[in-house]
């Protein structure tokens, strides 16, 4: 700017007089020397404020690189390296259920392959099990397509040592189960193009694709310990009763966790091929059937919720058979002729159930069950939930539904509507996800009402007639209630059985609630048990629920002092 | 003349200032990846040595390994609470016996 002024004041000085012009002509030689000095000045200045501000701007990154960023470099930055597709899923106590992680994937691309036999003898040593026929036929598609979808990592050097173009080798995320068999039916699988096709991957499909937190986890209320005990006892079960499959679950009724749910047979989430395979069905959650003689406990807590019946009330002369229509409804059992509420239900009497259902009256009885949710269909965290069958009450179905015939639903609302008497009447929603905030909100049966049923369900395995003693273990304080029904097959009953038993514990203020169900069960002579200090041999029962009283007995001892230890404040 | 050696020797001078910060730079970017390199690395095998750490101890495996190891041939060994209470009443009368020890 002062080259400017100066440069201003000697025109200005020119313009004054010709009489210095010799003297000026001078002056502007000097002048003009200064200026181009000035101007060098200048420019130097100007290319050290560039110099000086790069270096600082470099100074700065360092800075910034060494303070602020020191985060994003040591952990996140890496992490958005590896990104899982699917986040984690885990159970209860953090253990993992399923993680995806890298793996090698080997695929062919057709077009680049020069010498097709030697490929494919090559291929076949590698992978001795590769058909070579559809390996041709894919081949001649020409289409790029996979060989292998799950390198191990002698497989992959092998392919690399090929050093065909032809044979592209990538890395691919895959999912990885540790347990193998033990949560088959629940978490379920993915397919290859990572979408969720069962259980809890399919159900929880976007949530599990998040990445914006790389830490987070999906957190199941399963616990894998309680899980395994219990799988392994329905497998000792179904070997010893022959059965053709069980089924478990085991819930908190204070909050509709499900700790653990087990359905046999299963499958190995990391072998499993076919998924339609009717026999791998979740008998707990997909499969409706008719279950029996648990029922009466809901036509004994209708009756008492709606005042008409106290568990002394007596029935007297209570027929050995009853027509209903053009049906004969008759006792499993020879039973006294006068029983009251509280023995109607420990000594599971079909006329009495009866006797005290017509009291109820049908749009009663059918609106208690709809309350209890056992007519429509459960909302739960997996897709495969079954519909209950539509129920119509008209020819004897009020009498029959009294003890749990005719009418058919899930295990799963089976044990949600026992948790909601078990629990002091209030509504709760079974669930497969950790729940730390559930409150009760909304009743459905009155206090009282459940404290009596539990009273009653508490006699059903304690007392000498209660048709569940099995499953009396000492320390454990259960209450149950057991039911037996038989399959249908074309619309006709047939003579092979469906085995429930629904138990509460501690049943003076229920904590947990376990359910087992065997499929077609068949008498065990040959099973030697111990019962009240004296051994007991040659059963040839199946029914009343006994054999799954018996199995349910033997997981209670098995996970009960996991339970209890977890739960000081219960037991 | 001092003003022009001065801004030579200031212009040499941030040539290499500038040099020098640039190759400290590159360097600190350079053992930045090499570290990230090495921490996905790590993060990765640790990754997947949790998921092994969870299989290896996963119910099933402990099982399989006790009733190969474990010299009784039982297994896992499940305890009721009867035995519980036979743990505590000989938890009980060891620390008994040692206070009598003490104070003899």
């Amino acid at each position: 700017m002062n080259f400017f002024k100066k440069k201003n004041n000697n025109t200005q000085k020119n313009k004054k007089s010709f009489y210095y012009d010799d003297y000026s002509h001078a002056n502007n030689i000097k002048t003009k020397n200064n200026n181009s000095i000035e101007i060098s000045k200048n420019r130097m200045a100007f290319i050290f404020f560039v110099i000086l501000s790069i270096a600082a701007i470099l100074s700065i990154k360092i800075l910034y690189l060494s303070f602020f960023e020191k985060e994003s470099f040591s952990n996140i930055y890496n992490k958005k390296n590896f990104l899982p597709n699917r986040i984690d899923i885990v159970d209860r106590n953090g253990e993992i259920l399923a993680r995806s992680v890298n793996a090698w994937a080997a695929g062919i691309s057709p077009k680049l392959i020069k010498d097709e036999k030697k490929l494919l003898i090559n291929l076949k040593i590698i992978f001795p099990n590769l058909n070579l026929k559809k390996l041709e036929e894919k081949i001649a598609k020409g289409k790029f397509f996979y060989i292998s979808r799950r390198l191990n990592n002698l497989e992959r050097d092998k392919l690399w040592l090929l050093a065909k173009k032809a044979v592209i080798i990538e890395r691919k995320q895959i999912r990885i189960y540790p347990h193998n068999y033990l949560f088959s039916h629940v978490i379920g699988q993915i397919d290859e193009d990572n979408f969720g096709i069962s259980g809890i991957e399919k159900s929880y499909d976007l949530k599990l694709k998040e990445k914006n937190d790389k830490n987070k986890n999906l957190k199941l209320s399963l616990d894998s310990n309680l899980q395994f005990l219990i799988r392994n006892e329905l497998f000792n079960g179904i070997n010893t009763f022959s059965a053709r499959g069980s089924a478990a679950l085991l819930m908190d009724v204070t909050n509709g966790e499900v700790l653990s749910l087990v359905s046999l047979p299963d499958f190995n989430l990391m072998e499993r091929k076919d998924i339609s395979d009717t026999e791998l069905m979740n008998k707990i959650t997909l499969s409706v059937y008719e279950l029996g003689s648990v029922f009466k406990t809901f036509t004994i807590a209708a009756a008492l919720e709606k005042g008409i019946v106290n568990p002394d009330t007596e029935f007297q002369n209570l027929e050995k058979k009853i027509k209903c229509r053009d049906k004969w409804i008759s006792e499993h059992d020879e039973l006294p002729k006068n029983l009251n509420v509280e023995q109607i239900l420990v000594r599971s009497s079909n006329i009495g159930a009866i006797k005290i259902v017509r009291k109820i009256g049908s749009e009663n009885y059918s609106n208690f069950l709809q309350s209890l949710g056992l007519l429509g269909k459960i909302n739960f965290d997996i897709p495969e939930v079954g519909t209950p069958l539509p129920f119509e009450w008209e020819n004897c179905a009020l009498e029959t539904a009294s003890y749990g015939h005719g009418i058919a639903t899930t295990p799963l609302q089976l044990a949600r509507a026992y948790a909601i008497i078990g629990n002091g009447g209030y509504a709760i929603e079974p669930t497969l996800i950790k729940n730390n905030n559930f409150q009760f909100q909304n009743r459905i049966i009155s206090q009282t009402t459940s404290e009596k049923i539990n009273k009653m369900l508490s006699k059903v395995v304690k007392q000498k007639e209660g048709t569940a003693n099995l499953a009396n273990i000492s320390g454990y304080d259960v209450g149950g209630k057991t039911g037996t029904s038989k399959k249908i097959n074309n619309g006709e009953y047939t003579q092979k059985k469906l085995n429930t038993f629904v138990s509460l514990f501690p049943i003076k203020n229920p904590k947990y609630l376990l359910l087992v169900l065997m499929d077609e069960p068949k008498p065990a002579p040959n099973l030697v048990y111990s019962y009240n200090g004296t051994k007991i041999s040659n059963i040839r029962r199946n029914d009343s629920g006994w054999n799954s009283a018996y199995i349910a007995g033997r997981i209670i001892e098995k996970i009960g002092p996991i339970l209890a230890t977890n739960n000081l404040n219960s037991f | 003349m001092k003003k022009y050696i001065f801004l030579i020797l200031f212009f040499t001078f941030g040539i290499f200032l500038i040099s020098s910060i640039k190759n400290e730079t590159r360097d600190i970017e350079k053992n930045i990846r090499n570290i990230n390199a090495k921490i996905f690395t790590l993060y990765a095998e640790l990754h997947e040595a949790g998921l092994d750490y969870d299989y290896l101890s996963s119910p099933t495996s402990l099982s399989i390994l006790s009733e190969n190891f474990f010299k009784d041939g039982h297994g896992l060994n499940f305890y009721s609470p009867r035995q519980f209470s036979y743990i505590n009443l000989e938890a009980i009368n060891n620390s008994n016996n040692q206070k009598a020890e003490l104070t003899k």
